[in-house]
């Protein structure tokens, strides 16, 4: 999904754009939204973190006694169809998307990071090939292609992690490429070339590091699609399976349910919202303040 | 953009120019606008990328390990796997059944749905037509929403005016499709009662998956048109034509506006694949028939003919409307015609 702003984000930091650049925008002010924002993804991570601890029941626990119940005080945001409490799988619910940002984007990082450093440094046919592959790459409709893979792999959380690394590399390639071509061209880097510094370690000292703001922008709004990705697709029925406490598996079961009980897919639908929206903010915060433009 | 075009030879000598007749200028408006050439190259460009979408779905059959298996019911008998293996000849050698397989797709002789037993690409093709109309709507009122938005935020005086909407829209951007389609029934189909749940028929089931879509459109054009438009205020034609006394309304529309359509559009083309993505998951909320929607039961149904067809049937789609895209692009702003 993030395709179009993707490339937008590898063009501004080829070329600088001029929104950036525009001066009297004072960053004195202190970023109120982006601390609200890092507030409640820190509140989501430790409650799904510590689901096990503070959740009231059981994710598993059926309770046909209990079915449908509106939110009260002894349900906070009420039962599903199994008498499953909500409260409790909403906060279990947010394991596998996060697990799923998680090492989704920390695959496409080492991948992208490896191709772009390979393709910035070395030029030449590698340069061509990679950025040809990620091109191709790109222009397949993202979830067209997951669902290829995993009606002919099998659904699991380990296809649909692979799958959305696969998709979403050429992200942190692109930026890494042309930040180790410019980069390159700096006199300290040829200083420390001269000084004798092999080609391997005036990568690491003095080119990766320039690099690691640009990385926590792509990252940022990769692990938003990441996780767009996942619900989107265990909504669809073809990432977590139903025993398992997930947001797009919950959305997807209370949608028959909506109108005697818009509970079962409303908390789950907040929660993925409210994580969403967070990781947007703090990206947004993170590509203005490192000067990127993400727009 | 016609002043692009070189004038014709001019016979007088150079301090008066000749003026241009009527005819000059109709023989440049009447120009095609893009060359042959560049169309012929963008085809070419599309048919290479059909075959190489088709290629992976090829190379993802292969790599399962059994293809025939993979094409056959999960009840099939071993008769009716092997018979399946002989038409793709999927026991000969794997560069032989890559060419069946481009044959077998040209000819259309894919293996029949396994449930409906109807050939699998009829089937597709007969849910095309509501995925476009879905589509092309959604793209249409996304467009239109977007520009209105992005040009109220990029020239309001009010700060008020220019912020809040853009963070409604940055609001609407985190938004997963199915999560807003969802709030929609549950307000205006379940408690209002004003537009019915699921399916096709009248307008008024349109309204909410054109709805649902369009808000996926919307905010990133938005957010385009009017960075571009603020980038455009310090261009040296729009002084100019502030400096030759226009009013700043026409300035910001004709100069300004008009202008920053161009990337728009480019980005449009770019978002084609995440539009189909969204309508994939927009048809599957609304129960809409289109091919997303038949997509996603054959792949939850195990109807493996139905499903690669569908796949390769939304990739083709794909190229076709990047190519349309381009063009529309290349007709706008003829420097993109590389």
């Amino acid at each position: 999904m993030s395709a179009g702003s993707s490339l937008k984000l590898a063009l501004a930091a080829e070329g600088g754009s001029p929104e950036a650049a525009r001066p009297g925008r004072t960053r004195a002010r202190r970023p109120w939204g982006a601390m609200i924002a890092g507030a409640v993804f820190l509140i989501i991570v430790l409650g799904t973190v510590l689901a096990p601890l503070i959740a009231p029941y059981e994710p598993n626990q059926q309770n046909l006694r209990d079915m449908l119940e509106p939110p009260s005080g002894t349900h906070w945001f009420g039962t599903d169809v199994l008498g499953y409490d909500i409260f409790t799988r909403v906060l279990h619910g947010g394991g596998p998307p996060l697990l799923v940002g998680v090492s989704a984007v920390l695959v496409a990082m080492i991948i992208g990071v490896i191709a772009g450093i390979a393709a910035g440094s070395r030029g030449g046919w590698l340069d061509n090939l990679l950025g040809r592959i990620a091109d191709i790459q790109m222009s397949i409709p993202g979830l067209i292609l997951a669902l290829l893979v995993l009606v002919l792999f099998g659904t699991n959380l380990q296809n649909v992690i692979i799958v959305i690394a696969i998709e979403s590399w050429p992200l942190h390639f692109r930026v890494v490429r042309s930040h180790v071509q410019s980069v390159s061209q700096h006199t300290y880097v040829e200083a420390s070339r001269l000084a004798g510094m092999g080609w391997r370690r005036t990568m690491i000292r003095h080119i990766a590091p320039s690099a690691l703001p640009l990385l926590a922008v792509t990252g940022t709004v990769n692990f938003a699609g990441a996780v767009l990705t996942e619900a989107s697709l265990s909504y669809l029925g073809m990432g977590v399976q139903p025993p398992t406490a997930d947001w797009g598996v919950m959305i997807s079961d209370g949608q028959t349910q909506l109108g005697a009980a818009w509970w079962i897919s409303v908390f789950p639908g907040s929660a993925l919202l409210a994580l969403l929206l967070s990781t947007q903010v703090i990206g947004d915060y993170l590509a203005d303040r490192f000067s990127v433009a993400s727009d | 953009m016609v002043l692009q075009h070189p004038a014709p030879p001019a016979t007088a000598a150079p301090p008066t120019p000749s003026p241009l007749t009527r005819r000059d200028v109709l023989r440049t408006t009447l120009r095609s606008p893009v060359t042959l050439r560049f169309v012929v190259t963008r085809v070419l460009a599309g048919i290479v990328a059909v075959w190489g979408a088709v290629s992976i779905v090829f190379l993802m059959i292969m790599a399962t390990g059994n293809p025939a298996q993979v094409m056959a019911s999960e009840e099939a008998t071993q008769e009716e796997i092997d018979r399946i293996a002989r038409l793709y000849g999927f026991d000969r050698p794997i560069f032989v059944q890559y060419l069946l397989f481009l044959r077998n797709l040209v000819t259309g002789e894919f293996p029949n749905s396994l449930y409906t037993d109807e050939p699998a690409f009829s089937v597709v093709l007969a849910r095309v037509p509501a995925t476009l109309l879905l589509s092309v709507t959604g793209v249409a009122l996304g467009s239109v929403v977007g520009l209105l938005v992005g040009y109220w935020c990029a020239t309001s005086r009010f700060r008020l005016a220019r912020v809040v909407p853009m963070k409604l829209l940055m609001v609407l951007q985190s938004t997963p499709s199915f999560l807003l389609g969802l709030l929609l029934i549950l307000f205006f189909a379940v408690t209002w009662k004003l537009l019915p749940t699921s399916g096709m028929g009248s307008w008024k089931n349109l309204v909410m998956p054109a709805v649902t879509l369009a808000a996926y459109v919307a905010p990133a054009v938005a957010r385009l048109f009017r960075s571009t438009i603020r980038e455009m205020e310090v261009e040296e034609h729009v002084a100019t034509a502030t400096a030759k006394g226009l009013r700043p309304r026409t300035v910001r529309r004709r100069h300004i506006a008009v202008n920053a359509l161009g990337p728009v559009i480019a980005l449009i083309g770019m978002q084609v694949g995440g539009i189909l993505g969204g309508a994939v998951i927009t048809e599957q909320v609304f129960a809409w028939p289109g091919v997303g929607q038949l997509l996603v039961n054959a792949v939850n149904t195990r109807d493996f003919p139905v499903a690669l067809a569908g796949v390769i049937l939304i990739c083709v789609g794909f190229v076709v409307a990047s190519l349309v895209v381009d063009l529309v692009v290349a007709i706008i702003n003829p420097r993109s015609r590389a």
